[in-house]
């Protein structure tokens, strides 16, 4: 089965423990505003014009031959190092994700999701997987929507799903934008959430990215004119969820 | 933090004060004259004791190591010929006997009968020269003590004529016959295993409370920035390319763990100072503490491109296959780049270097022309190596330094000059150079030619004899849709390992490289990746095959080939992890460049200690890391003033990017950065 992958990272420093290697699988039934990797977005491979020239976006690749590639690298890997697929949403292609696992022998791997996507595809695909990277945002559905055109129930429906089952160590990966996802309303949601789970480990709140534009003028479009967008929020002290957290440099 | 004088003196040392003392050119015309008939190991005394009466004492107060150049100019030999050059003195040997020691060594030689007439000539040269500098040690002792720096004094009255105590004595000990070895035309001259030889005297001196940790680091400090002073005397015609080089870690003789406290110390130290010398160098294996590794990646980070990392469960086997004692091999160290120097012989690293790229596309035009099939092609690599090699018996002639011979091996013992047969083995290195650039032109023509039959010879030809002018078409197909080395797949670590194969081959054949040595094959290429490309006549380099137009650049040491954006960090290891190292024992690096960010983050030192583990388990020889900021480049072309202190990793050392000839610095900000 075929997959398309729009980037892959080695040595990869953001996506989890140890050495690592980060695949970008391409195509994401999200359009978050602040998104940095917009050409992570579409399904299908598109044409970008860099400064360095017209590029095309997107390979396709042979689940057995990611697979073998995969599994190399992995034998560089000592302690917990390993292999973080990120995106786009991977779900959107877990049946191919499903069958790279199969080549690849027991490597730590971090599956990064925003948990929009089929309930069975992401029970299997934790099944499977070392750790799950929840990349939940904004817990009131209105917001949800109108910032990430995420719906909140399938979101939350499929996390405690997966928090159900506990089959894969899973935390919350979180954008910290400010006034946005740092607002009281929705830290506050978030800590009644963590009381309501049993599996979840910690959170990991991730600084906003400054160059999140960057990207937008090679795919065509143009980054919304907001400073929310970019700029890292706070936590305040009353902030006490059930589970440890920290704020990512 | 470095102390406020210290701070002080590094800025100084930047911006080149010390060199104000230089009042008189050194007279070399004069000193030529003077010597003319004389043997030449007298002609080096000769000159040697000139100089050093020249020299007049420069007493700085409150610095504590002393002597400072005041004859301005590179001093070269007074005969014609190779100096001794890319090695190190045998440190342990003066710190132990001291000058005293080694002259009475030397006379005790001179007394048993049977002395040829060379060797009598040898040794009282040898014993001249320790006398001179001595002397001129003398002259800084009263200099000193003129000025009311009594422990001055009494330090240069001491060391170097005998053995030191302290770690003071031996630093001081060493600078100063350093500086007199350069004195003594000696050029990219290293200062070896600092970490070895110095260890016990840092251990007393913390023992019996003369320094604590923190002071003896001070007291490295300000021995590194004096290696800084006179840096632009020592060197070639790239600021930088001096060949201070240090190597830390790995084993003892004997095989047991040598990295110590004094590792740590001095690549902390070689971090605070952020200075261009020396050039640190890190032996590591998959034994190594995990506190060196992680001063070593600290280091790293600093963006001074080293310490360059030596794999020692590749290089000590490969060096044991040549033929060195496991002994020597163990205790080896490197020349002023990366090639590899083992003690009690003087093995010339950098006497040639082949165009691996060239032979490819030799082999390739050849193959197009005649119709050659793939096997026939490949069979041609090694005779268009052989090709370039330089004529048997056009080898240089050495000249002797009776100083450094003194302080080298048993030459003394044996009472023949190092470069008259008083060392042990005299191999020389080449350099294989452009290997990517080979590789890629070859799993291009396979693909393409050879496997998928879409290009005929013919039009290949063409477009290469015509420097693909009417053929744009081929040429993208060959740069940006053909298997690329970096990328680890089957073709292309085939043709590279292919080309390696040939090449080592090649200089297997030779027997006497006209020493009496053999020729190590290395994977270095120095600064030819750029010079290859500018040659004219017979060796010239046109358009290759791997859509590579004719001037462009070819690939550097063991990296991707210019312009290739390969799939990332790991894959480049194991691309060259695939390399037969046993037989490539001259040394050269991986050279691999990250982005600035990927440093910024709080994680990158533990991501980087598993990468060294992984340059280690997919047994590659040798790397050196580079952070990049192309911007920040670009910036410093327009506006050198500011960005005076910006520091890259040239080939094979660490220089000011601002110093650079703007052939080098383009060279660098065409770099693919990887990470992050």
């Amino acid at each position: 089965m075929d997959g398309l992958i729009f980037d892959i990272a080695e040595g990869s420093i953001h996506d989890g423990p140890g050495l690592r290697t980060t695949v970008f699988l391409k195509g994401c039934p999200l359009r978050c505003r602040w998104c940095h990797s917009p050409e992570g977005q579409s399904p299908e491979p598109e044409w970008l014009n860099t400064a360095a020239g017209r590029r095309l976006c997107g390979v396709r690749w042979k689940a057995e031959d990611l697979g073998q590639y995969l599994r190399r690298l992995g034998e560089l890997t000592v302690g917990e190092g390993g292999i973080t697929f990120s995106g786009g949403e991977p779900l959107m292609q877990a049946d191919f994700l499903l069958e790279v696992f199969d080549h690849l022998d027991g490597i730590h791997t971090i599956v990064e999701t925003s948990g929009m996507g089929k309930r069975t595809k992401l029970l299997q695909l934790a099944g499977k997987s070392s750790r799950i990277h929840f990349g939940i945002k904004i817990l009131s559905p209105i917001p949800a929507h109108s910032w990430t055109g995420a719906s909140l129930p399938i979101v939350l429906r499929n996390l405690h799903a997966l928090d159900e089952s506990g089959t894969a160590e899973y935390l919350f990966r979180i954008p910290l934008l400010a006034g946005i996802v740092d607002t009281g309303d929705n830290l506050r949601r978030l800590m009644d959430l963590t009381f309501s789970l049993r599996h979840l480990r910690q959170i990991e709140f991730l600084p906003a990215n400054p160059l999140a534009a960057a990207k937008y003028a090679a795919c065509g479009r143009t980054f919304p004119r907001d400073r929310r967008l970019t700029t890292t929020g706070t936590i305040p002290a009353w902030f006490a969820p059930a589970v440890p957290w920290r704020l990512l440099e | 933090m470095l102390p406020e004088r210290l701070s002080a003196m590094r800025e100084q040392t930047r911006i080149g004060r010390y060199r104000r003392f230089r009042r008189a050119a050194a007279p070399t015309t004069v000193v030529q004259r003077r010597v003319a008939g004389l043997s030449p190991c007298r002609a080096m005394a000769e000159a040697f004791a000139i100089y050093t009466k020249l020299e007049k004492p420069v007493i700085l107060p409150g610095e504590r190591f002393f002597f400072t150049r005041t004859l301005s100019g590179h001093i070269p030999a007074p005969v014609p010929g190779l100096p001794i050059e890319n090695i190190s003195a045998d440190w342990e040997l003066l710190l132990h006997q001291g000058l005293s020691g080694r002259i009475a060594a030397a006379e005790a030689v001179l007394r048993t009968p049977g002395n040829t007439p060379e060797s009598m000539e040898f040794l009282q040269s040898a014993i001249a020269m320790m006398q001179a500098a001595s002397a001129l040690s003398r002259r800084y002792a009263d200099a000193a003590e003129q000025s009311g720096d009594t422990a001055g004094a009494a330090l240069l009255r001491k060391v170097p004529l005998y053995p030191a105590e302290t770690l003071h004595e031996a630093l001081q000990s060493i600078f100063f016959m350093y500086s007199m070895l350069h004195l003594s035309a000696v050029t990219l001259q290293g200062l070896g295993r600092m970490d070895q030889y110095l260890f016990d005297y840092y251990r007393r001196d913390l023992a019996e409370k003369r320094l604590t940790r923190q002071e003896a680091g001070e007291l490295l400090a300000e021995f590194f920035i004096c290696l800084n002073r006179e840096n632009d005397l020592y060197g070639m015609a790239q600021r930088g390319d001096d060949g201070q080089s240090v190597m830390l870690g790995g084993c003892r003789r004997n095989g047991s763990r040598g990295d110590n406290d004094l590792t740590l110390l001095l690549l902390e130290t070689a971090g605070e100072i952020a200075m261009i010398n020396p050039k640190i160098n890190l032996r590591v294996d998959s034994e190594t503490p995990a506190e060196i590794l992680r001063a070593g990646v600290q280091l790293t980070g600093r963006g001074l491109g080293f310490p360059q990392y030596c794999n020692d469960e590749v290089v000590i086997p490969a060096l044991i296959r040549f033929g060195y004692p496991p002994e020597d091999a163990r205790d080896y160290a490197v020349a002023a780049c990366w090639e590899f120097t083992v003690p009690d012989g003087r093995d010339i690293p950098n006497s040639m270097a082949i165009n691996l790229a060239l032979a490819a596309d030799r082999a390739i035009r050849a193959a197009m022309r005649e119709g050659l099939s793939w096997e026939e092609l490949l069979q041609n690599l090694a005779p268009e190596i052989r090709k370039q090699l330089p004529p048997p018996h056009s080898r240089r002639e050495l000249v002797p330094n009776p100083l450094f011979s003194a302080l080298k091996g048993r030459c003394i013992e044996r009472g023949r000059d190092l470069h008259s047969g008083g060392g042990r083995h005299y191999h020389t290195g080449a350099h294989g150079c452009g290997s990517s650039t080979a590789a890629d032109a070859l799993a291009a023509v396979k693909k393409w030619v050879y496997d998928e039959g879409r290009i005929p010879p013919a039009r290949l030809l063409r477009a290469l004899e015509s420097n693909f002018a009417d053929d744009e078409e081929l040429r993208l197909l060959l740069r940006d849709h053909s298997p690329k080395t970096g990328n680890c797949d089957p073709a292309t670590n085939d043709c590279l390992r292919r080309v390696f194969d040939a090449f080592a081959d090649v200089l297997e054949e030779i027997t006497d490289n006209g020493f009496g040595g053999r020729i190590r094959p290395g994977t270095g290429s120095a600064q030819n990746y750029a010079l290859m490309t500018r040659r004219e006549g017979p060796l010239r380099l046109r358009a290759t095959a791997d859509g590579r137009r004719d001037g462009e650049y070819i690939s550097s040491s063991l990296s991707p080939a210019p312009g290739v954006c390969a799939r990332g960090l790991l894959s480049i290891l194991q691309t060259y992890g695939t390399l037969d190292y046993s037989r490539l024992c001259n040394g050269g690096p991986i050279t691999l460049e990250v982005t600035p960010a990927y440093f910024r983050s709080p994680e990158a030192v533990e991501k980087t200690i598993a990468l060294i583990h992984a340059f280690i388990r997919t047994g590659c020889q040798q790397l050196q890391m580079n952070t990049l900021d192309p911007a920040v480049l670009r910036d410093a072309q327009k506006h050198p003033e500011r960005h005076r202190d910006l520091i890259v990793r040239v080939w094979g050392w660490s220089g000011y990017f601002v110093e650079l000839d703007p052939m080098y610095q383009d060279q660098i900000i065409g770099r693919q950065s990887y990470g992050g």
